[in-house]
């Protein structure tokens, strides 16, 4: 089994460096663009591809991060603020050796904890009751609605998204809303042409930056003596152990994951630091827990997923979809055995992007020179041909793009916020309903809108 | 000028043996939800039928969208693989319960190759209930299903026998089995036993609808006058687009592939318990009655 998916192992650590590299391009984006080629495997080798581009594009992601001042993604910002800071001291190697060891060993630790949990899944999975689950939807929803810019916003971005998902028949008690009895509404919007529209084109329209060339010339990247900057690395792991544990477990936040892992334990990292009155802007340490916490949170946002079959991000839910295709649901297949095969992959995966990560630091001086903006007009044509592609083997290339064209203008009027409560409710909103509905039934505390 | 020879006459015969090989395609229509037993179903026999057809995989996302997709391509002179959940879609469809006109799709003698005959189960958790609590008067029970059908049957049940309950609903047969374990609903039914016997260690099997009963559990009907205590399920898997002779072919085809035990279809169904597939157990004829059989009893419980 382990030898059928290096491959995808391998396919998927070459798309997280790229991905990494290249801005704009995350791994929701790079997950879309590998979707067609995807749905022709298994759910293990989607989940073998997947697993090793999200890991690698956080390694590389802390270089651009480092050299350029660009956060990949809004986890990288305390490498933005301290990485870069180091790098402009000339400390940019210990930056990148410091977030990529950092990283390497973060998720060796949480694995361990993950791994001594395992023997009380059962027990885990058998408190997961109809209240706990309303409990965090509930919670998750709060969460995400008042980080918006506006609360109002979140609050209609929220619904609007919940009656998108709406839209098609439920299974469990036949209830169907605005279907007009077309049978390709009853299936309900698909997953893909509706984040591309509300949630990708709008993010590489407005959100994608060129890497300033100016700036090379102020640092400099050795990555020679990698067992130097392993031994200054030891010097720090107390930090190491605080950055994992407050990364893994804030990476249960559902919708900003890694974003709160690697904020708080860079918060954190911070406090102890002024405290000791040995901060300054540069911090190795702050760094060093951040990005640690940025790969304890992308583990943690797996488990969900793995064990329960809720995706709590929006690449999770495209991969729930794509493995699904295939035959394979997460939490319903989830075993031992799986767990076992997800630790490895995970430690291969690692080791690899911690070895890429190093050598290639040096090479990320040749990446101003990538149009940036270009390249991500590029990214949406590719992105339109996925859509072509992928409606086509569906037989619904006229639904796909309808639906895409009637949700991008939405999609460009919100484009100065983050749409991620709109994105959230789709995804979830049947299980909103299922849970509404099941409340229903145990108190009689259902909203109208459950109620077929 | 012989090396290019050599090499056009070696591309003319390597296309034209290519295209000796070429196989024939065959869609492969998942009618249900990209989550559901349907599709783990339809992609084993997608992954297994590879090495003799050019598979195109097809999810419909749902027996409506399914079904429309499955006729266009027949109409289209394609050859299309697809199933049906008969004990389910057709009563309903029959009861006038719910929007589910377009799912009535029923297998004839021109396109069945197979079906899976299987009865559905009462359970609880392992510390729940003992089976005999279920007819004690005075009690009102906490019920988990998973759909309107069921409900319907389940609820005569209870009137025909004056057991007080209250129904809570579940999405689909896992999330049925995880609320019992949870301990918010005092038992179940479900009509797909395959999830409650992957996780039997947790539970106990109260009643099955088959009326020869299932190991250890004792059959409903050896308790209960109810006329509807042994209606079964049955899943059809039907081939359109294909002579008579083609279907026979593709029938012994299926047939080899569930006596393989390396395939991924014999690996998907190692686990089910108390399921009957027609193609090595029954004669095709028997098994086609047997599916009418099914639908006629659920049509009359649905509609009593």
């Amino acid at each position: 089994m382990l030898l059928d998916l290096l491959p995808f192992l391998f396919a998927g650590i070459a798309a997280g460096v790229v991905a990494g590299f290249v801005p704009g391009v995350g791994v929701f984006v790079t997950l879309s663009l590998f979707y067609p080629w995807l749905m022709g495997y298994g759910g293990y080798e989607v989940f073998a591809f997947y697993l090793a581009l999200a890991s690698t594009t956080q390694y590389i992601g802390s270089i651009t991060a480092t050299v350029f001042s660009v956060p990949g993604e809004t986890s990288s910002l305390p490498a933005v603020r301290e990485g870069h800071a180091l790098f402009l001291q000339g400390q940019g190697s210990y930056a990148i050796s410091g977030a990529a060891i950092g990283s390497f060993l973060g998720s060796f630790l949480v694995l361990g904890i993950t791994w001594s949990l395992m023997p009380y899944i059962n027990n885990i999975l058998y408190m997961y009751t109809t209240e706990v689950q309303a409990l965090v939807i509930v919670a998750v929803l709060v969460l995400i609605i008042t980080s918006a810019k506006s609360v109002f916003i979140g609050i209609s971005m929220a619904v609007f998204g919940y009656l998108l998902g709406l839209v098609g028949c439920r299974h469990m008690d036949n209830f169907c809303f605005a279907t007009f009895q077309d049978p390709q509404l009853e299936g309900g919007f698909p997953l893909l042409p509706v984040l591309l529209a509300v949630f990708v084109i709008p993010k590489l329209l407005t959100e994608t930056q060129e890497y300033d060339a100016s700036k090379l010339k102020q640092g400099n990247i050795q990555t020679e003596n990698f067992f130097e900057h392993i031994k200054y690395f030891c010097k720090n792991l107390p930090t190491l152990f605080r950055g994992s544990f407050i990364g893994f477990f804030a990476g249960f936040t559902p919708g900003m994951s890694t974003t709160v892992s690697a904020n708080l334990a860079y918060s954190a990292e911070k406090n102890i630091e002024k405290k000791r009155g040995t901060y300054k802007e540069g911090n190795y340490r702050s760094l060093v827990a951040a990005e640690t916490a940025n790969n304890a949170g992308a583990f943690a946002c797996l488990l969900p997923l793995v064990i329960f079959g809720v995706p709590i991000i929006p690449s999770e839910a495209l991969l729930f979809d794509l493995a699904a295709a295939n035959g394979f649901n997460f939490g319903r297949d989830f075993s031992l055995e799986f767990f076992n095969l997800l630790a490895v992959l995970l430690i291969i995966v690692n080791t690899v992007a911690l070895f890429i990560a190093w050598p290639f630091a040096k090479y990320v001086t040749y990446m101003h020179k990538l149009p940036a903006r270009l390249f991500s007009y590029l990214i949406i044509l590719l992105l339109m041909y996925i859509l072509y592609v992928t409606g086509s083997n569906l037989f619904q290339v006229e639904f796909y793009f309808l639906t895409f064209f009637a949700l991008l203008p939405i999609g460009l009027l919100l484009r100065n916020y983050d749409t991620l409560p709109l994105v959230f409710t789709f995804i979830v909103q049947s299980r909103i309903d299922v849970i509404g509905i099941r409340l229903f039934d145990l108190y009689g505390i259902s909203p109208w809108l459950f109620d077929s | 000028m012989k090396f290019l020879k050599t090499l056009v006459l070696s591309a003319m015969m390597a296309s034209a043996s290519v295209s000796a090989m070429a196989k024939e395609k065959l869609y492969v229509v998942n009618p249900g939800s990209t989550g559901g037993s349907f599709n783990a179903i339809m992609s084993a026999y997608a992954q297994d039928l590879k090495s003799e057809y050019d598979i195109e995989y097809v999810q419909g996302k749902g027996c409506a969208n399914g079904y429309r997709i499955a006729s266009n391509l027949i109409n289209d002179g394609q050859k299309v693989f697809t199933m049906a959940m008969n004990s389910k879609y057709t009563p309903e469809y029959r009861a006038g319960i719910g929007n589910t006109a377009s799912c009535d799709r029923m297998p004839t003698a021109d396109n069945f190759i197979r079906a899976d005959f299987h009865y559905g189960i009462i359970f609880t958790a392992k510390d729940g209930m003992e089976p005999e609590e279920l007819f004690e008067e005075g009690r009102t029970f906490k019920v988990g299903v998973t759909a309107e059908a069921v409900k319907r049957l389940l609820a005569d049940f209870f009137a025909h026998h004056n057991i007080a309950h209250t129904f809570v609903s579940y999405n689909n047969s896992n999330d049925v089995v995880l609320g019992v374990y949870t301990g918010e609903v005092d038992f179940a039914y479900t009509n797909a036993p395959a999830s409650f016997f992957k996780k039997a260690k947790d539970g106990k099997g109260l009643y099955t609808l088959d009326p020869n009963g299932l190991g250890d559990i004792a059959s409903l009907s050896s308790v209960s006058d109810y006329p509807y205590a042994r209606v079964g399920n049955a899943y059809s898997f039907t081939v359109d687009g294909m002579s008579q002779e083609e279907v026979a072919q593709f029938a012994s085809t299926v047939k080899a592939l569930h006596d393989n035990k390396d395939s991924n279809i014999t690996k998907y169904y190692k686990d089910g318990r108390g399921y009957t597939n027609s193609i090595l157990d029954m004669e095709r004829d028997d098994a086609l009655n047997l599916v009418d059989e099914i639908v006629d009893g659920w049509t009359a419980a649905l509609t009593k």
